[in-house]
């Protein structure tokens, strides 16, 4: 990337991350959100024996990951929302009709994103740790497994944007939440593990780019495993660079009236 | 950098309808010179925005070509956006963002070099008058505020062509000079502009051009002064003391005796084309007077563009506020005043 397309990149993800930290309110309750499922179902589900991860392995700390992730999830649902606000005031429109290459204004407001949805999952992963939850991680195994769950955040901001394009409507962005989030969420392993699902969830789960996230994260956490490449880092980049390339489209159509 | 004919646009036979069929424009013809200022006007829905808007490649015409600074701007290619601003009459600024925040961005989606953008942005600030207002979230800016930051984007660049769709609505009188000014000074610099204003009085003093736009054709393109001596003509202008419906018999029988004198009617306004002011004042007043039609005042408007947009559209573009109801601004026997 050239030095230009860079100041590019970093400027919309300046602003992108000043808008965020301008709504505190919006980003406590992103955090607090995450943190009611944590304890509700940590403690609900104490007793669930997991016994696959092994003895040492307790509920509340199979659940941190899938909790991690799910907050990456249901914030990158609601990145589409800042689109929404910037067509409402035109601002969108002037924003396109800049020389700068529309990709580039696409990687800084999603880079903001991730990055500010990165950080969130890792503060409920120390929140998780103060309620008592163990982890006992590896370090290659957290980078990697963090890049995953980027390339996961990346696809399903770019999922969110593309939708909140298509359609303008702030509404849109609730009907994500109830249409998208919730059914990957209960397919996923996020809670439960994949062999104590009733037997199609269980083949359906492993098609779940959140499982592939949750997946990764939970072994390089619990067990010093390094995520795969082909099983979870590889399909999720290339799920992350087709939903990149489709936001981008109606990004371009955005620009005209 | 204009074509080598000098002009910076060409549009030709440029058609376009929307769904439900609209047609916004109808076969419009147009050479736009560079180094000018270029004033599109016209009665709302005459097709100026949308034909502005092709201009910026913001929007496809249906059929015809047009060509700007050498390139078809449906294409909307990154080089065009960058030798092109587009400033639209909705004011885009993100509340949120101070002007400051708002500058340095566009700046740099712009690609201005990293150490001019200070600069740029003061002399832009200065210019503009919002210097002491950088560093406030636009939501706390005043709407005379917006407006100039708003047109502080468009000219960050510094572009050659410079498209600006009503940028006087919501300014004060004084705003209205300052961008006029700025406008003029533009074109001096070797920057075009095409314009879209209802303000025919500024048009006439600072336009190159000008281009009179009705059901999306082009009435008449040509210089202030020559659209002025091949439209306009002397106008009396009368206030009824009633609203007159279009299909009142008194005035079908006004219409028969004026003939192709009687120019329009809008609820208490009667315009009639005067020739001579001392001979066919009185007599047109008694005209009125013969059909109980009682007139509260009048006032006579010399040839201008003003004058000239309404023989041309038929409608009157937006009422000089100098030349009505002011004592002494030029008044002469029958000029502005009561029917004696």
């Amino acid at each position: 990337m050239s030095g230009a397309a860079l100041r590019i990149v970093s400027a919309v993800c300046g602003r992108t991350w000043i808008k965020a930290l301008r709504r505190p309110v919006l980003l406590s309750f992103s955090l607090v959100q995450p943190m009611i499922w944590m304890l509700f179902f940590g403690f609900l589900f104490q007793r669930y024996p997991i016994e696959w991860f092994g003895a040492e392995i307790r509920y509340l700390d199979f659940l941190l990951p899938g909790i991690c992730a799910m907050t990456v999830l249901f914030g990158a649902s609601q990145s589409g929302i800042e689109l929404i606000r910037d067509m409402q005031t035109h601002f969108l429109g002037r924003l396109l009709n800049t020389p700068a290459d529309r990709r580039l204004l696409l990687v800084g407001k999603l880079g903001a994103d991730v990055s500010r949805l990165l950080a969130q999952a890792a503060l409920v992963l120390l929140l998780g740790l103060t309620v008592g939850a163990r982890i006992s991680p590896s370090i290659l195994g957290l980078i990697l497994s963090v890049a995953a769950l980027g390339f996961f955040g990346i696809a399903f901001c770019a999922l969110s944007c593309t939708i909140a394009l298509l359609t303008r409507a702030p509404e849109s962005m609730a009907v994500f939440v109830h249409v998208v989030n919730m059914p990957l969420l209960f397919t996923s392993t996020a809670f439960v593990p994949r062999h104590q699902m009733p037997g199609f969830l269980a083949s359906l789960s492993r098609y779940n780019p959140l499982t592939l996230a949750v997946g990764s994260l939970r072994g390089s956490l619990l067990s010093h495993q390094i995520p795969s490449l082909s099983e979870s880092l590889l399909p999720l980049a290339a799920l992350s660079l087709i939903f990149f390339g489709i936001a981008s489209a109606a990004l371009s159509r955005a620009a005209k009236d | 950098m204009p074509t080598d004919s000098g002009q910076v646009a060409t549009v030709r036979s440029l058609r376009k309808s929307y769904p439900g069929g609209v047609v916004a424009l109808d076969g419009v013809d147009l050479d736009l010179d560079s180094n000018s200022v270029t004033a599109l006007t016209g009665p709302n829905g005459s097709g100026k925005t949308t034909l502005l808007r092709i201009l910026a490649g913001r929007l496809a015409p249906t059929s015809g070509t047009a060509i700007v600074l050498g390139v078809d701007p449906a294409a909307s290619s990154s080089l065009l956006r960058r030798r092109l601003s587009f400033v639209s009459q909705e004011l885009a600024l993100d509340p949120e963002m101070t002007g400051a925040q708002t500058l340095r961005l566009f700046a740099v989606l712009y690609g201005l070099p990293r150490g001019s953008i200070g600069a740029r942005v003061d002399e832009l600030a200065r210019s503009l008058e919002l210097m002491g207002h950088l560093a406030m979230p636009v939501h706390a800016y005043s709407g005379g505020l917006r407006r100039r930051l708003h047109l502080a984007l468009g000219l960050l660049q510094e572009p050659e062509l410079l498209l600006l769709d009503e940028p006087t609505a919501g300014l004060d009188p004084a705003g209205r000079a300052f961008l006029w000014g700025l406008l003029k000074r533009l074109a001096e610099r070797s920057r075009s502009v095409v314009v879209i204003t209802h303000d025919l009085g500024e048009v006439e003093r600072h336009c190159d051009r000008v281009a009179v736009m009705l059901g999306g054709k082009i009435l008449a393109f040509s210089s202030p002064q020559v659209v002025v001596r091949q439209h306009a003509r002397r106008m009396l202008q009368i206030e009824l003391a009633e609203d007159v419906a279009a299909t009142d018999t008194r005035l079908a029988n006004l219409r028969q005796i004026l003939g192709a004198k009687f120019l329009a009617v809008q609820r208490t306004k009667l315009s009639v084309q005067l020739d001579d002011p001392h001979s066919e004042l009185d007599r047109i007043l008694a005209m009125l007077a013969a059909q109980h039609l009682e007139a509260r005042a009048f006032q006579v408007h010399e040839p201008d563009l003003a004058t000239a947009y309404f023989g041309l559209t038929g409608v009157s573009a937006e009422e000089p506020p100098t030349r009505r109801g002011e004592p002494g601004a030029g008044r002469r026997r029958g000029e502005n005043g009561e029917p004696g």
